[in-house]
C-alpha cells in the first residue's frame, strides 16, 4: 500500500507531501521507479541475468537519473559480492541472492526503501553489514520500512509498529531523535 | 535497445517451451513461405511454356506448304521460327493481317541464309532476320534477360554455338556481337542466328552473303509473319479471315492447335489447394500461439509484479510481454523461411519440382523470394501481434500485489 500497489480503502498515504492515491497508475509507477525501492521475502532476482544486470533492471524505468553500470557495481562491492557480479542467481547461494536484491533495490537511489525480511536468509555476520549499510543509509537521508520477525533488529529501529490480528499498533520507548530507520513486527 | 538485455534473458528462461513456440512460427512460415514459391513458379513455368509454343498462326507464301509433310496444319509444332526457304512475300500484308479482328500481335521473319562456321558450330548455322520490337517467339527463349535490346550490329544466337554473351561473330566478312544466347529448342533453333531485320538486308545484299543461284532478297521481303490470336479468340476463325486477305497476296495461313492448356487446367487448382492450406494451418495455428502467449504471461506474473514494482508502467509491460512474442515470431519466420528455402532447392536439384508438377519449375527470381520472405514474416509477425495482445493487456491490469504474492515465476 505504501508503495502504491494497492490503493487505501480509506485514509491518504503521502510520499514527499505527495498523495499517492491521487495519481494516475503511470504516475505511481514512475514515483515508484524513483522514490521507493523494494527488498521482498524471496530475492526475485531473473535467472537468466547476470547479478549485475539484475542489479540494473530498475534502470530501465528510471526516468530520472538512472543508476549507471559504475553505481550497480559500487552497490554490489557494498553487499560484499564483487567477485560474484558476473554469475547468475543459480549459482548464488540464497543469502546472496538477497544481497544482490539489496542492491537492486538501491541502485535508483530511492528515498524510501520498503524492505521484508531482508536478512532472513543471511548469516550474522552478513545481517549486521547489511543493518549498518540500511543505519548509513538511513543516515544520508533513506526511510527505511523494514518487516521482520527477528527480535535482535530492534536495535536498529527509531520506531517500531506490530501487527496485532490486523491492526497496526505503535510499539513505545524506541525513539531515539531525527529520522531513524522503522522496524514493523508482526 | 535498453529492454533487449531483458527480452532475450526473458526468452532464455524457458528454452523448451520458447523453442516449442519457435518451431510453430517457423512451421507456419514454412507453410506460407513455400506455398508461396510453388504458386509463383508454377505459375511462371506455365507463363513460360505457353510464350515459348510462338505463335499460333504462321502467314507464308502458298508454296511454303510444300516444305511441311502434310501441307496444312499441324497439329503438335510449336511454331516459333519459318523453317529456312527462298518463298517470300512483302511484308506490307502483315500491317494488314494485324488489324484483323482478333489479331494480337504479327511480327515478321526473314530467312537470309546458311553459312558453315566449323568452330562454332558443327551444323550449318541458318541466319534469320527478325523485328525485335514486335517479335515474341525469340525472345521468350532468352537464357537471361538482354542487357540491351537487340539491334544494329548485335545478334543472338542458338544453344548449340559454341560462343557466348558479348563474343562476336563473323558472317560474310560482317562482325557481330551476341547479345543473348537462347536456351535449347532442340530444333533448328540451336543452331540459328538472329539479326534485327535492318541488320539482315544490309547482309543479304552484301556480295557473296547468298547463293548467287538463290533468288535476292530486296528490303520488305519476308518468309514469314508470325501471328498470335487474342486470348480466347477462335483461331479457326481468325485463320479464315486471314486466309481471305491473304490470297490476293498469295499467302496462306498455317494454324497450330496444340496448347499447354491440359497441363495449365492441371494445374489450375494448386493455388487453391496451396492457400488453403495456408488458411487452415494459420487458423488453427492462432488458438496455438495466443495459447503460448497466454502460458508465457501467467508463468510470468510474479516477475511481472516485480517489474512493476520496480516501477514498469504498463505500456512498458505491454511492449515486453508483446516484444518477446515477437523475436520468437521472427526468429520462427526466419527459421521457417530458411527451411523451406533449403528444402525447396534440394527439391529442384533433384528434379522433383518438375517430375510433381509436370512442368519446367521455374525458380522465382530473387526478388520475388525477397517479396514472399517479406509478406510470409509480416504475416508471422501479425499473428504474434495479435495473438499476445490481450495476454500482454491481462499482464499489464494485473494487480502487481497479488502477482507478487501468488505469482510462481
Amino acid at each position: 500500500m505504501l508503495a502504491g500497489l494497492i490503493r487505501p480503502s480509506s485514509g491518504t498515504i503521502r510520499i514527499r507531501g505527495m498523495d499517492i492515491g491521487s495519481l494516475s497508475d503511470d504516475d505511481i509507477s514512475e514515483l515508484r521507479s524513483r522514490e521507493i525501492g523494494f527488498v521482498f521475502q524471496f530475492s526475485g532476482l531473473l535467472p537468466t541475468l547476470t547479478a549485475l544486470q539484475n542489479v540494473m533492471v530498475p534502470t530501465l524505468f528510471s526516468k530520472g537519473e538512472a543508476g549507471t553500470r559504475a553505481r550497480a557495481m559500487e552497490l554490489i562491492r557494498t553487499v560484499g559480492l564483487s567477485e560474484r557480479a558476473d554469475t547468475y542467481p543459480g549459482t548464488l547461494s540464497s543469502g546472496e541472492m538477497k544481497r544482490i536484491a539489496i542492491a537492486r533495490a538501491l541502485i535508483n537511489s530511492p528515498s524510501l526503501l520498503i524492505a521484508d525480511e531482508p536478512t532472513g536468509d543471511l548469516d550474522v555476520d552478513t545481517e549486521n553489514e547489511i543493518m549498518q549499510l540500511f543505519r548509513q543509509l538511513n543516515r544520508e537521508g533513506m526511510t527505511i520500512v523494514m518487516v521482520t520477525h527477528n527480535p535482535d533488529l530492534v536495535e536498529y529501529a527509531t520506531r517500531m509498529f506490530r501487527m496485532d490480528r490486523g491492526r497496526l499498533e505503535e510499539q513505545t520507548g524506541l525513539h531515539s531523535g531525527a529520522p531513524l530507520p522503522v522496524s514493523l513486527s508482526r | 535497445m535498453k529492454y533487449l538485455a531483458y527480452i532475450v534473458a526473458g526468452i532464455r528462461n524457458k528454452p523448451g517451451r520458447n523453442l516449442a513456440a519457435v518451431l510453430c512460427f517457423a512451421l507456419i512460415a514454412a507453410n506460407l513461405f513455400t506455398g508461396q514459391y510453388l504458386i509463383a513458379g508454377e505459375v511462371g513455368s506455365v507463363d513460360q511454356g505457353v510464350n515459348r509454343m510462338g505463335a499460333d498462326l504462321l502467314v507464308v507464301p502458298s508454296e511454303y506448304t510444300q516444305l511441311l509433310p502434310g501441307a496444312g496444319s499441324d497439329d503438335t509444332m510449336a511454331i516459333v521460327a519459318v523453317l529456312p526457304s527462298t518463298y517470300r512475300f512483302d511484308s506490307d500484308i502483315l500491317d494488314e493481317i494485324g488489324t484483323v479482328q482478333d489479331v494480337a500481335g504479327v511480327s515478321a521473319q526473314l530467312f537470309v541464309t546458311a553459312v558453315s562456321i566449323p568452330d562454332l558450330s558443327s551444323s550449318p548455322i541458318n541466319v534469320y532476320g527478325i523485328n525485335p520490337e514486335t517479335d515474341f517467339t525469340i525472345r521468350p527463349w532468352l537464357q537471361d534477360p538482354l542487357d540491351t535490346p537487340l539491334g544494329t550490329g548485335t545478334v543472338l544466337i542458338g544453344r548449340d554455338i559454341q560462343a557466348g554473351v558479348q563474343d562476336t561473330i563473323s558472317i560474310a566478312g560482317r562482325t557481330y556481337t551476341i547479345a543473348g544466347v537462347l536456351d535449347r529448342t532442340q530444333s533448328e533453333m540451336d543452331h540459328a542466328v538472329f539479326l534485327a531485320m535492318d541488320d539482315a538486308y544490309a547482309l543479304a545484299s552484301a556480295e557473296g552473303s547468298i547463293p548467287p543461284d538463290d533468288p535476292r532478297i530486296g528490303v520488305g521481303g519476308v518468309n514469314a509473319g508470325l501471328v498470335r490470336v487474342a486470348p480466347g479468340a477462335d483461331r479457326d476463325a481468325v485463320e479464315s479471315r486471314i486466309n481471305q486477305l491473304g490470297s490476293a497476296a498469295n499467302v496462306t495461313v498455317i494454324g497450330r492447335h496444340f496448347s499447354l492448356d491440359p497441363i495449365a487446367q492441371n494445374l489450375q487448382g494448386l493455388p487453391g489447394i496451396l492457400n488453403t492450406i495456408s488458411a487452415i494451418v494459420l487458423i488453427a495455428a492462432f488458438p496455438l500461439i495466443a495459447l503460448i502467449s497466454a502460458m508465457v504471461a501467467h508463468e510470468r506474473r510474479r516477475e511481472i509484479g516485480l517489474l512493476r514494482s520496480m516501477g514498469a508502467t504498463r505500456p512498458i509491460i505491454v511492449f515486453l510481454v508483446m516484444a518477446e512474442s515477437l523475436v520468437l515470431a521472427g526468429l520462427g519466420a526466419a527459421a521457417g523461411i530458411g527451411a523451406s528455402l533449403a528444402l525447396l532447392s534440394v527439391l529442384d536439384a533433384i528434379g522433383f519440382l518438375n517430375s510433381a508438377l509436370q512442368v519446367s519449375f521455374r525458380i522465382p527470381s530473387v526478388a520475388e523470394i525477397g517479396v514472399f520472405a517479406g509478406m510470409t514474416l509480416l504475416v508471422i509477425i501479425a499473428m504474434a501481434t495479435l495473438s499476445s495482445v490481450y495476454p500482454a493487456y491481462r499482464s499489464s491490469t494485473m494487480n502487481a500485489f497479488d502477482a507478487i504474492r501468488q505469482g510462481s515465476g
